[in-house]
């Protein structure tokens, strides 16, 4: 007997099992073959805007994908740079291959963990309450709580042109028998569509057409992780051109997005290259990164021209790019259609709404990406876990985490398409900053019972010398420090004593003139960490009024009996939204897409003739 | 919900008075209470009511202890102001007629209907939306022409309009910097729309539009003019003469007025409050002397200041100038008595309050005060909620502003609260709106 039964072996259900598993729980995950556990199925890296502040946060929390993504780099980049801390992201290429291998040799040597192949076809229930899993083989697995993490394999379609098959991602095979069982548990199915662009071998590009890409040498995904030397990759950088377009447009009749035999809803966030060129006309060019697979690896993944033309077309606009004129394929671009679930049906921890102790992770949410998914998994497998200790679930505010955002979006306003994280999303972005994931989650992560002591004792000490950074920022600099800073800036007379803070807010004042200015030594990420919430303080100030705004709005709570289909006030769209999600308090109803302020003026006039 | 009734009409005697019964019930009541022409109580009054719809029945309205002729009406509940079926009755105004016909209705099982309640009931009913709900409550409160507009302007959607029109703008922008922050390889050659001039024009109209709630708040509570000046300069006569009512005590002993004295009327369409104060002087008498401190308060107060000057004893008034925020007009009064010429000055009126020489013209143009412009076509912010929203978006774009220089993740934090300020208007907020606009305009995603 298992207390939890993971299904699905991908980026969700590997956090998702190493979760309850180091919570102390026997925990068994499921994949449908071991080279499908923790693998990239489409681009070979991860971070990114957004992504990256998710990747730190799992880390924080004492998840498994930071550390697995450091020591699987092939080069690594703080995007954004230039445009403040709040949106540094990190992004690393990595090897897809050495990622996979790396994270189920952590699975398997997790104690309490045990992985398996086996096709899930069945979830148990009885009296309300998920009690296991039926394999395909009939075999039943009996467990306290069920997660599933199916990805994007559940009646999975591949479409290339007119040519379509059942297939999971990547060759890989489907998984057709969960779904009724989904359905079966009251949640709502749909269909979803993602695609990927095709693997070109690395002997056949020619890359001095093409601008190299190198890495930075910058920080590392995991807060646990030290800066490491590796081997590094570089990426190419190209075009696609007139003559590409041409071919895309004279052939659109053959794309299955365009005669409409795809009937899943495809990401904006992952337009197709037919798409980008049906709907942005004007656009000369659309840029092409191409990315190793791994260390050295024959294929290159050739990202931005992601399709699902018929495969002589694929080859011939593939053919006009500069660098790819006589390139030779080993996988064709792709489409992929399959079964998620309306997300909506879920609790904020990813709780069945209608099955106690069925919880859903990733992909099969509706989002995408597999940051996305792992801090799904993560989220899901501790609160599994807290629910079997009878602990009080963790979950995350929109003003503590983007997991918090992500989860919220996917749960209160549900997904039309598959969902991937931006920092836009986040209305408190430069409070979830990923310098400070740790002193933001990692306190929780460890009251949770999931960050280690060693974690928690090196959160413990960064925020002390924080604070003592923030202590000496009031401190007055000596006068003849102040004035050197002062002329430094085009600036003669010293109006008032300068603090460290006030140097620190200046403009072209670097963190090493603050180092060298402070009576003790500090480290570089406390240093910095503090810096910026020195040079931010007018900002954060402006957000946790905001917070404090929205904070009284969920404190408002929603009587759960509210019949609002007969609330002939709201707007029908809203009436459904509301009956369908039931919101607990006004917070998240006006959260609630579809849902107006002027509606949430009637929710309020409602409450206040309820309270009379 | 049940069924409620009040007087609709004002309190007091007036040629015809309105009760409003609003509910399920209210056929049932009106079946109970009125008497169509020529039948018999209690038989019919409710199927000749259903059967002509928004249509005056004649008849009478029949209490425990008086009758009085006059007409029911019945507005079934999708016609209906409140979304629920509604009768009125319209009654001779008298205030034992009003009072008697409620409490008839009361009995029949109405129940009195709070402040608000029946606009309440038809926002709750969908019949409105918040803003329209807001200037119907305007237009209830509405004390003269010019307010009267306002609020319709307001029910009209224009104000929104111009609201939405600023929100656009800053859309615009803040999609630019979002979309090169989620996606800053991608957008290396897009064109972006200048930030700061941007910035600029959405804080130029934001103020453009709330230096219309001054006069938004004028049209909709009267200006308020303040009479003030040395004692006897004849400050109550003219108030008198302006409200053309005997309402201040006139004398001729210096320091009559003591408290202040208020009136109004209306001019042109605008409404003027005007009010009479005691006459500013160094006094030793303890009553005098707080009317002097309430003068000089009510001035403070003021949308516009009389400086009431006795040419006879005074000349022009040069020496002493107490110094007000608002406009000061200075009035020469008893020019009737002195052959003194009144400097031809925007501002300065010569007048007699005691032959009514120049009152009207003063009058007029106190009310033109108000802007041509604005009372007769341009937008006027009236809702407090309006005025509140427009202030914390004009804030943050300051705060834009004076940071324009800091990296885009710190000036979208206030570009993003302006928009969400009028988002309390427009109804959009910053977050969906952003996202969406993102992929509408900028070809991004891998």
């Amino acid at each position: 007997m298992y207390d939890v039964v993971v299904v699905g072996g991908g980026h969700a259900g590997a956090e998702a099992a190493l979760a309850a598993a180091r919570k102390g729980h026997e925990t068994l995950m499921l994949c449908l073959t071991f080279g499908t556990v923790a693998y990239m199925a489409c681009n070979p890296a991860i971070g990114g805007t957004a992504k990256g502040h998710l990747v730190r946060e799992i880390d924080a929390l004492g998840g498994e994908m930071g550390l697995a993504a450091d020591r699987a780099l092939l080069q690594i980049k703080m995007l954004n740079s230039a445009k403040g801390p709040a949106v540094y992201s990190l992004r690393g290429q990595e090897d897809k291959r050495l990622y996979s291998e790396l994270m189920l040799s952590v699975l398997r040597s997790e104690p309490r963990l045990t992985v398996r192949e086996g096709e899930a076809a069945d979830i148990l229930v009885k009296g309300g309450r998920a009690c296991g899993v039926r394999l395909a083989t009939g075999e039943e697995i009996p467990a306290r709580a069920v997660i599933v993490a199916a990805g994007v394999y559940l009646n999975g379609r591949v479409i290339i042109g007119d040519y379509s098959k059942p297939s999971g991602p990547s060759g890989f095979p489907p998984a057709g028998l969960l779904t009724d069982s989904l359905r079966r548990a009251g949640l709502p199915v749909r269909r979803f569509k993602t695609g990927t662009p095709a693997r070109i071998y690395r002997d056949s590009i020619d890359f001095s057409a093409m601008q190299e890409q190198r890495g930075e040498n910058t920080d590392r995904f995991s807060f646990m992780s030290e800066i490491s030397v590796f081997e590094e990759e570089p990426c190419w950088l190209t075009y696609t051109n007139a003559a590409t377009h041409d071919i895309i447009m004279r052939n659109i009749g053959r794309s299955p997005l365009y005669n409409g035999s795809i009937s899943g809803i495809g990401p904006r966030y992952c337009p197709s290259i037919e798409d980008k060129v049906m709907r942005f006309r004007d656009k000369e060019r659309h840029q092409i990164f191409v990315e190793p697979e791994g260390l050295g690896s024959d294929e290159m993944y050739i990202q931005g021209m992601s399709s699902s033309l018929p495969h002589d077309v694929q080859e011939a606009m593939y053919r006009t790019v500069p660098g790819l004129e006589k390139c030779r394929f080993a996988k064709y671009a792709y489409a992929i259609e399959y079964d998620c679930i309306d997300s909506t049906a879920l609790l904020p921890t990813l709780e069945s709404k209608t099955v106690g102790g069925l919880y859903l992770a990733g992909q099969i949410n509706g989002s995408s990406g597999y940051e996305e998914a792992a801090a799904q998994g993560l989220m899901a497998g501790l609160n599994a876990a807290l629910a079997l200790e009878g602990r009080e679930p963790l979950v995350l505010g929109r003003d503590e985490a983007y997991i918090g955002v992500l989860i919220d979006d996917l749960v209160t306003k549900g997904t039309n398409e598959p969902y991937r994280m931006m920092t836009a999303r986040a209305e408190y972005r430069i409070k979830l900053r990923q310098d400070n994931a740790d002193m933001r989650l990692t306190e929780k992560g460890y009251a949770a019972g999931l960050a280690t002591e060693e974690r928690i004792t090196r959160t413990r000490a960064k925020r002390a010398e924080i604070e003592r950074v923030m202590a000496a920022a009031s401190e007055p600099l000596p006068r003849e420090t102040a004035e050197r800073i002062m002329r430094a800036g085009g600036e003669k007379e010293l109006s008032k004593a300068l603090t460290v803070g006030d140097a620190a807010r200046r403009p072209g004042v670097r963190e090493e003139d603050i180092a060298a200015l402070l009576p003790f030594e500090c480290s570089r990420e406390a240093l910095s960490a503090a810096l910026v919430e020195l040079r931010y303080s007018g900002y954060l100030a402006r957000q946790d009024a905001a917070i404090a705004e929205q904070k009284r709005l969920e404190s408002r709570a929603l009587p759960p009996d509210i019949d609002y289909l007969s609330l002939s006030a709201l707007r029908i769209e809203a009436r459904q939204k509301l009956d369908k999600i039931r919101p607990l308090n006004l917070g998240q109803a006006s959260r609630i897409s579809g849902v107006s302020p002027a509606d949430i003026a009637v929710l309020i006039v409602l409450l206040a003739k309820k309270e009379d | 919900m049940n069924t409620i009734a009040a007087v609709s009409t004002p309190a007091g005697a007036g040629g015809i008075g309105i009760i409003r019964v609003s509910g399920k019930d209210a056929r049932a009541i009106a079946d109970a209470v009125f008497v169509c022409r020529g039948r018999e109580k209690g038989r019919g009054a409710a199927n000749a009511l259903t059967s002509s719809p928004m249509t005056m029945i004649f008849g009478d309205f029949v209490a425990e202890d008086f009758r009085d002729r006059g007409y029911a009406v019945f507005f079934p509940a999708d016609r209906a102001y409140t979304g629920e079926d509604t009768v009125e009755f319209y009654l001779h105004g008298g205030v034992r007629i009003m009072r008697g016909a409620l409490e008839e209705c009361l009995k029949k099982g109405a129940r009195a209907a709070e402040r608000g309640e029946f606009t309440r009931r038809a926002f709750l009913a969908g019949r409105m939306d918040l803003a329209d709900a807001e200037g119907v409550a305007d237009m209830i409160n509405a004390e003269s022409a010019a307010g009267l507009r306002a609020a319709y302007r307001l029910m009209d959607g224009s104000v929104s309009r111009r609201i939405n029109l600023i929100a656009d703008r800053l859309l615009s922008v803040m999609t630019g910097l979002e979309a090169v922050l989620d996606y800053p390889e991608e957008t290396e050659d897009e064109v972006l729309p200048p930030l700061e001039g941007s910035v600029r024009e959405a804080l130029a109209d934001t103020r453009a539009l709330l230096a219309t709630a001054k006069s938004g708040r004028m049209a909709k509570h009267g200006i308020t003019a303040v009479l003030t000046g040395k004692p006897n300069a004849g400050k109550s006569s003219l108030f008198n003469a302006l409200l053309g009512d005997d309402r201040a005590i006139v004398t001729p002993v210096a320091g009559t007025t003591r408290d202040t004295v208020e009136g109004s009327v209306e001019c042109d369409g605008v409404r003027i409050n005007f009010v009479d104060t005691a006459g500013l002087r160094d006094s030793s008498d303890a009553v005098e002397s707080e009317g002097i401190a309430r003068a000089r308060k009510a001035a403070a107060h003021a949308d516009v200041v009389l400086r009431v000057v006795d040419t006879v004893s005074e000349g022009r008034g040069g020496g002493e100038y107490e110094d007000y925020d608002a406009p000061v007009f200075t009035v020469l009064n008893k020019c009737d008595l002195t052959s003194y010429a009144c400097p031809r000055r925007a501002g300065w009126f010569a007048v007699s309050a005691k032959e009514g020489i120049g009152v009207p013209e003063l009058r007029r143009a106190i009310a033109s005060l108000m802007g041509e412009g604005l009372t007769q076509g341009g937008e006027l912010i009236t809702s407090e909620r309006h005025i509140s929203a427009l202030y914390r978006a004009k804030n943050a774009l300051e705060a834009a502003l004076r940071g324009i220089n800091d990296t885009p993740d710190c000036i979208l934090v206030c570009l993003r609260e302006a928009y969400d300020a009028l988002g309390e208007i427009t109804g959009s907020t910053a977050t969906q709106a952003v996202v969406d606009s993102v992929f509408e305009k900028f070809c991004v995603g891998k």
